[in-house]
This record gives structure tokens, sequence and C-alpha cells, in this order.
């Protein structure tokens, strides 16, 4: 079926009568987003006499029949009353006017009762701001529009300039906005809905007044009040000797630095504060210097203070309130700045020496190379630079000149040199130092003694630093053995500040290549010797403390005191032994005088074990000088295998066990707690070291052992270099 | 005029009648659209004497001749709208019962003169009653 959709009613006027047919009507047809036909006006219709409008939007003067008018499209409807076809003329012609629209469902007949009105003031919507400042510009909002609406029955009718992108009456539109500006000023007929713009140079409330105007004649006014001030300064200071005076007693003055717009500023009251005090000054000049008169400065050797000047160093703080005047009241702003008084700066601390690197014996030349030296000396005294030297000895050089040289003949490798400067920052004396270490050149020699090698390290790091020394022995694996390598590492040392010097014991002839390393805080540089060893250590190195009593016994023994007799089925060697067959066997071995064991470090003997008190111990301690016990009580059975029965073995206790408080000792007790039956002989004090296989090492606090490899109760020797610190001190080369 | 034909359901088309083109008929519309036409020139329904009231004094119209009938017959307000398209114009009349004023252009003619020659005006008529409406023209 082609399209026939009536819409139809009456059209009344303003008073509510019935129009006659003075009105037109016409229609606009929009799809809306349907797939409806084009958007589209129909023509100027005239209402029949009785008021009665109709019209169809399958017209041919509108969608025609083959068109399309979907759900949710619309038809906006247009009236007006004049003589006039022109739904857009102007106020002159036209007199009521309105429009309607209809949304298109599924309904083949709309009826719809209409209304045209005279016309209506236009709604004037815009804004002002209530608070400004003189000569700033201040703009309106304007949104005013000439749109409205009623509602007639249940028609909701509209004065409607535009709608959907049409023009629907350009009658109601603003045509002019006028704004009245206070000040006896204005902007006349501003086309259209216009904002308006406007400065003041004068403080005071401002009533702005808006006026828009329709095509009818129409005005509607609103008025807003703005405040106007004078703009708040913008504070600043500034000090002439800058934000950060270098110089001690400099003086300084200030000078406001900020805005004054309008020139609102009456006053400036300063406030200085230095060295724990506060100086006011009032100002009604804001081009005014203010000068520090409080500040007294300071003084240092050779200068008076200066007034006017920061009489103190570090951060000042400056503060004014400006006092101004807004045009309405007086009001203050608060301002502050820190204005930096700085010290002197100190020298800057060095010292050469010459020659680069010391060789012990040779004359060295320090110098002293400091720089920015101009506040040293303190005046009074004239202090100016001291040295002092610190090695076996200390020299102190005091107050002396930039100029000043040291002239020193180092007997030894470890020289601390400091280099102190007095001098004064413009308020305190100082003194500035720096210590360094004196470089030495780094060197390695090797003394032969008697079948031992003494090896010394010399000099320093090339900073002069020095943090430890190490050692570290190869021996040569070539077949010719002479000194080509390939090399084998057999040894090294530990790595520690004392370990400079070391006694090496070889045991096989041959080359060796000795690599001594000096380590400092930042460098390790390496030396090395190649050493040909034409003599080695003895196997053993030993002290007897009892051996029997036989004629062949070596040395003079102990005094065997207590359980026990010598039998010679009980030795090991020699010509007797001691067996002990007792139960709580107390016995001992007394050198009736006080032996120095300093140069041994294991306690060694032969042990035969004919049968042991399961569980019981056999206690063994040394004592001292007043035969009181000397360090702690060890036991025996701790270091041997009490269950091989008939079977010898070789006993060795480090000295280090027994953690002795005296190396000089009386006598050796053994005190059994329960039943043994023991064969004991060779009983000797001993350098473990000796007992190794290839070389031997001691040195004053690092001792090393090579125990025999021996499975015992609790602990567990093996063959290798065991390096095992102790307190102990060996001050002397060894007794062998 | 030379419409012989307009509806022969049981009437004679060639019996004269004074105000029609002769003959007479009936038409049952159904529920919703119905396309009509009727040959009827001058005449109106009569509701004192609930028939038609054929006088060349009066020009047959939508309202007169075919809504007053129903209405009289079955009640008001069983029609919702009944639409002409007059070529002439290119536009439809449409006749709202209860909205349109009798005096109305959209109260269309049954028959229209153009040019000398009378045109039966077909028209859409909607019925929104529920059940079929029988109406007779020319009696």
């Amino acid at each position: 079926m082609a399209l026939n959709k009536t819409i139809n009613g009456f059209v009344y006027l303003d008073d509510g009568t019935k129009a006659m047919s003075s009105v037109k009507y016409q229609a606009f047809f929009y799809r809306n987003g349907t797939a409806s036909s084009p958007d589209k006006w129909n023509s100027v219709r005239l209402c029949e006499d009785s008021g009665y409008w109709s019209f169809n939007l399958g017209d041919s003067d509108f969608i025609t029949q083959d068109g399309l008018a979907l759900t949710n499209s619309k038809v906006v409807i247009v009236f007006w009353k004049g003589n006039t076809f022109d739904r857009n003329a102007d106020c002159s012609v036209l007199e009521q006017w309105g429009a309607t629209e209809v949304t298109i469902t599924s309904s083949d007949v709309y009826i719809i009762d209409v209304q045209v009105r005279n016309n209506s003031s236009p709604n004037l919507v815009w804004s002002f701001p209530n608070i400004g400042f003189v000569n700033q510009i201040y703009s309106s909002s304007n949104s005013s529009y000439d749109v409205n609406y009623w509602y007639f029955g249940s028609t909701l009718m509209y004065h409607w300039y535009s709608r959907y992108g049409q023009l629907i009456q350009n009658i109601n539109s603003i045509i002019t906005t006028s704004y009245f500006w206070g000040d006896a000023t204005y902007s006349l007929d501003l086309a259209g809905v216009a904002i308006g713009s406007h400065s003041w140079d004068s403080p005071g409330d401002k009533i702005v007044t808006a006026v828009i105007e329709d095509g009818c004649g129409t005005t509607v006014t609103g008025t807003r009040t703005i405040s106007i001030f004078y703009d708040e300064p913008v504070p600043s200071i500034i000090c002439h000797q800058g934000d950060v005076v270098t110089t001690p007693n400099t003086q300084v003055t200030f000078k406001y630095d900020g805005t004054n717009d309008n020139n609102t500023i009456t006053k400036i009251v300063w406030t200085i504060n230095d060295e724990g005090y506060s100086t006011e000054y009032t100002s009604y000049n804001v081009d005014e210097v203010i000068n520090h008169v409080n500040g007294v400065g300071t003084t240092w050797y050779n200068q008076s203070n200066v007034v006017g000047a920061f009489s103190n160093p570090g951060d000042h703080i400056i503060n004014i309130d400006v006092y101004w005047y807004d045009g309405y009241s007086t009001n203050i702003i608060s301002y502050q700045k820190i204005i930096t008084q700085s010290k002197f700066n100190g020298p800057i601390l060095s010292f050469e020496q010459e020659p680069a690197e010391i060789v012990l014996g040779d004359l060295v030349i320090l110098s002293n190379s400091t720089t920015n030296t101009s506040r040293v000396g303190t005046g009074t005294y004239n202090n100016k630079f001291d040295w002092e030297i610190v090695s076996s000895n200390t020299l102190n050089i005091d107050d002396v000149n930039l100029e000043y040289e040291v002239n020193i003949t180092p007997d030894n490798d470890n020289y601390s040199v400091s280099l102190c400067a007095n001098w004064n920052d413009g308020w305190e004396d100082r003194i500035t130092c720096i210590t360094k270490s004196l470089i030495f050149k780094p060197d390695m020699y090797i003394q032969t003694e008697d079948c031992f090698y003494n090896v010394y390290l010399l000099g320093t790091t090339p900073n002069g630093s020095v943090s430890a020394y190490s050692f570290e022995v190869y021996k040569d694996l070539s077949d010719a053995n002479d000194g080509s390598g390939p090399w084998d590492l057999i040894w090294s040392s530990p790595i520690d500040i004392n370990q400079n010097n070391k006694k090496l014991c070889f045991t096989s002839l041959g080359y060796y290549k000795i690599v001594g390393y000096i380590h400092g805080d930042t460098d390790t540089i390496s030396l090395f010797k190649l050493q040909e060893i034409s003599v080695v250590c003895p196997t053993e190195a030993y002290d007897y403390i009892w051996n029997g009593t036989g004629s062949l016994d070596f040395y003079g023994d102990w005094d065997h005191l207590g359980h026990g007799t010598e039998e010679s089925y009980a030795k090991h060697s020699g010509t007797n032994g001691l067996h002990v067959n007792n139960n709580n066997a107390n016995f001992k071995f007394d050198s009736k005088s006080i032996s120095n064991i300093t140069d041994f470090d294991i306690l060694s003997f032969w042990i035969n074990v004919r049968s042991w008190e399961s569980g019981k111990n056999l206690e063994l301690y040394l004592t001292n000088q007043g035969e009181n016990i000397n360090g702690v009580v060890i036991n025996v059975n701790n270091y041997i295998i009490t269950t091989f029965p008939n079977e010898w073995q070789r006993v060795l206790i480090p000295l280090d066990d027994f953690a002795l408080d005296s190396f000089n000792v009386r006598a050796l007790n053994f005190n059994s707690k329960g039943s043994i039956d023991i064969y004991l002989d060779d009983i000797m004090f001993i350098i473990g070291a000796i007992v190794t296989k290839t070389i031997a090492i001691q040195n004053p606090t690092i001792e090393s052992h090579e125990l025999g490899e021996k499975i015992i109760t609790s602990r567990e020797f093996k063959p290798s270099m065991k390096v095992n610190p102790t307190t102990r001190s060996f001050p002397g080369p060894i007794n062998l | 005029m030379d419409v012989r034909y307009i509806s022969s359901l049981g009437y004679n088309l060639f019996d004269k009648f004074e105000s029609s083109f002769g003959g007479k008929g009936s038409i049952t519309l159904e529920p919703g659209w119905q396309l009509c036409a009727i040959p009827i020139k001058n005449g109106y329904w009569s509701v004192d004497i609930h028939k038609h009231v054929h006088t060349n004094s009066v020009e047959a119209k939508i309202k007169n001749y075919v809504i007053d009938q129903i209405d009289d017959l079955y009640g008001p307000g069983l029609i919702e709208v009944a639409n002409t398209y007059i070529g002439d114009v290119q536009a439809f009349y449409s006749f709202i019962p209860g909205v349109t004023p009798s005096t109305s252009s959209h109260n269309f003619k049954l028959v229209n003169e153009d040019d000398g020659f009378d045109e039966i005006s077909g028209f859409w008529i909607k019925s929104i009653h529920t059940e079929p409406i029988s109406i007779n023209w020319g009696e």
C-alpha cells in the first residue's frame, strides 16, 4: 500500500480561539537516522476557515506515495499567522507563530491541536567575573537564546529558531547584545548573542549591564557586579653582592626588586637576620637601598672587621613585609630570601717526594706542592705548615713555609708523612692535613743461611700503600732442573702484612722460583727470583725431654717422677722406655729448671698401648715456672687409638692445643683417670715444619705444620701443608 | 459519465435513479483498509428514516453518505479514516470521523466533476471494527 499517513488538527490563536484561514503551515520531514525518504519540506498551506489543517505524508509535494516514513522519523510542523507565506518573515509581518513535532509510529492518523503565540521574550543567560584587577581585561559569557516552549493541551509547542539543522523561524533569534560597563562606557548593539570584554583603570565595584534584543525589539536586561582591585605586588629582593657573598667582610646592601604596579606599596618593613639577632628597618620608598647597618663583619689576622658585612657565615634570612593598598584596604605580603655568606676556601694540600721511588739509604726530598695557600697562616703565631714523618722514629717539623723542603734518608720502607696547613676561613682557625706513605722501590732479596734461606720483600706499591705481603714457591719440573721450568707451585704463604720475611727450608736440591707479592690499596705488584738450592734441611729438629737413661740416650733427660718404671722392653728406640701399669697413674718429666720451647711447635712421643680402661682419659699438660698448669689440659686418648694393643704409635700434639700461657715450661705431666698399661718413649719437642717432605716455613706469627697421617679418635691429620694461625711469637731464627 | 458497472452483486445498474448513475448496491467493509467507490453524486443518509435520501439538493460526500450511515447503523468510532487522492491536486483528502469538519474540503465528494465529466472517487477506508460492516448505496 502506498504511503498514507494523515496528520491533522485545529490551530488556535494566542487567546485560545480557533484560528481562521489567516494561519499558514508548513511541515518538514526528518528521517532521523532511519531508512526513510530524504528530509524534505512540503509546500506552505493555508488553514481552513474552521482552523482545521491537514496534510498527508503521501502528498505529491511531500514524500509522495512512493516514499517511506518509518517509525521514529520526525515531522516538524510550523504555523504562523500573518499576511505572508514565508515562515521566516520578520516581526513586522508575523503576528503569532509556533511549531510542534510529531514522531512517526505505525499509526495512519495523527491528530494534533496546536497554538500560535505572540513573541516571547528572549532568555538572557550570561555571567561575568565578580572579582578583577585594574587594567586587566575581563569577558562575559553569553549563551542567551530566544527559543521558548509551552504546552497547549497535551501538545508541546515551540518558538523554535532551528531544528534538525533546519532554520525553523528566523524570528526566534537574538539580534543584538549590548553591554554597559559601569564606568560610563558601553559596547552597543553587538551582533547576535555576543560576549563583551572590558577593563577598568580604577578600583571599586562596577555594575555591568547586559541587554539582549530579539527580532521583535523585545529586550531583556541583566546586571552583574565586579569588584576591581589593584593588582597584588609580586615581591622580590636582590642583594647587590649576590645571593652568595663569597668574601667575608663584604658590605651587603639590599633593594626591593618586586613589582609595584599602580604604586600601591605604601611601605616595606625589612628584617635582616644575622648571627642570632635581627635588625628591622621600615622603608617608605621601594627604591631605597637598604644597608646592613648592624652587621659587624668578622676579623682575622691582619684584618679588622667591616661594619655592614654579615657577622657570621652561612645562610641569612632577609624578610620583608610589603604593605600595599588594593583599592579597598591595606594588605601585607611577607617574603623572604636567603643570602649565604661563604667562608674562605682552605688550601689544597699535597707534597711530592724525590726520587719517585725510594731506595733504602738514599736521600729523599719532600717538597710542599700545596695550592690555594692564600689563607694559610693564622697571624698571631704565624703558624703555617707542619710536617710529621713517622717511621721507626717520629720527626716533627712545625711552622715552616711553603718553600720548606724535608730531607730524610729512610732506613726502612715504612714511612708515613703528614703535612698540615694552619689557616683561617674568615671566622675560625683551621688545620687541614694529608697523610701519605712514601713510595719505595719494590725489591726482594734472599739470604742463604746454613740450611735455609731468608727471603725479604721491600718497598711499596706505586701509590705507597702496603696492605699485605705474600710469597709463592715454584719448583722446576724440567728434566734438567736448570731453572728453565715448567714450574709447579709447591707452596704459598698466607697474605698478611707481616709476611714480608720468610725462612724457607728445602728438602730437595734444584731450582726454585720464589715469587713475592706486595699488596696495596689498589695494586698488587710481584717480583721473583730464581734460586738454586744447594743445601737441604735436616730431617728433624728436636729437643728430647726423655729417652730413657741409658748411656746411649741423647741429651740429658728430664727427670722422671711418679708412676712407671724404665724398662728395656718398653723402649721404642735407644736403651729404655717407660712402662706404666697403674690405676689413676700420675707421673711427670721435670726439667728441674725452666725450658724455653719457643722454637718448637709439636710435642712428639711414642706410645704402645698394652691395655686401656674403656672411656678413661689420660690427661696431659705442661706446667709453668710456678709449676702450675700452663695453658689447658688435653687428653692423650684424643690423639691415639687406644684399641691398637701392642703397636707403637707416634703421637704428635701441636703445642697450639695446649694454648700455652708461656713458652717457659717446667714439666710435662701425665695423669690417668683409669687403669692403663702403656709403654712410653722418645718424648721430645720438635719443629713440626722440619718434618715436611719438601719445604718448611716459619715466620713470626704463622707456623706451618706438616703432620704425618694418623687417624685418631676425634681428629684426622693428613699429609699437607697446614697453616695454623697462632698468637705465639717466635722472634728469633730457628734453632737448627 | 460513462460508468456502467460499479458493483453488480444482485443489483441492476441500469435502474435509473434520480441521484445516481443508476443502480444500487451494497459493500461489505472488512476490518482494516478497503478500497471502495460509490457512484452516487447526490444524496445523503437520513438518521431520521435510517436510509439514504437521494435528492439533487445535497451532494453526496464521504461523511453524509457513508460515515453517517455506518454511525447510524453500527454506532460511531468504527471508521478511523477515509482517504481519496485527487489527481488534479496531487494530494490526499483525508476524512477523519470526529475530527474533520463536514465543511472541510477533506470531506470529499463521492463523485467529482472534472472538466465537465463526472469522476467517481475511489477511496480507501479503514475500519477499526472487529466485524465486517455492510453498507448500501443507491437505495
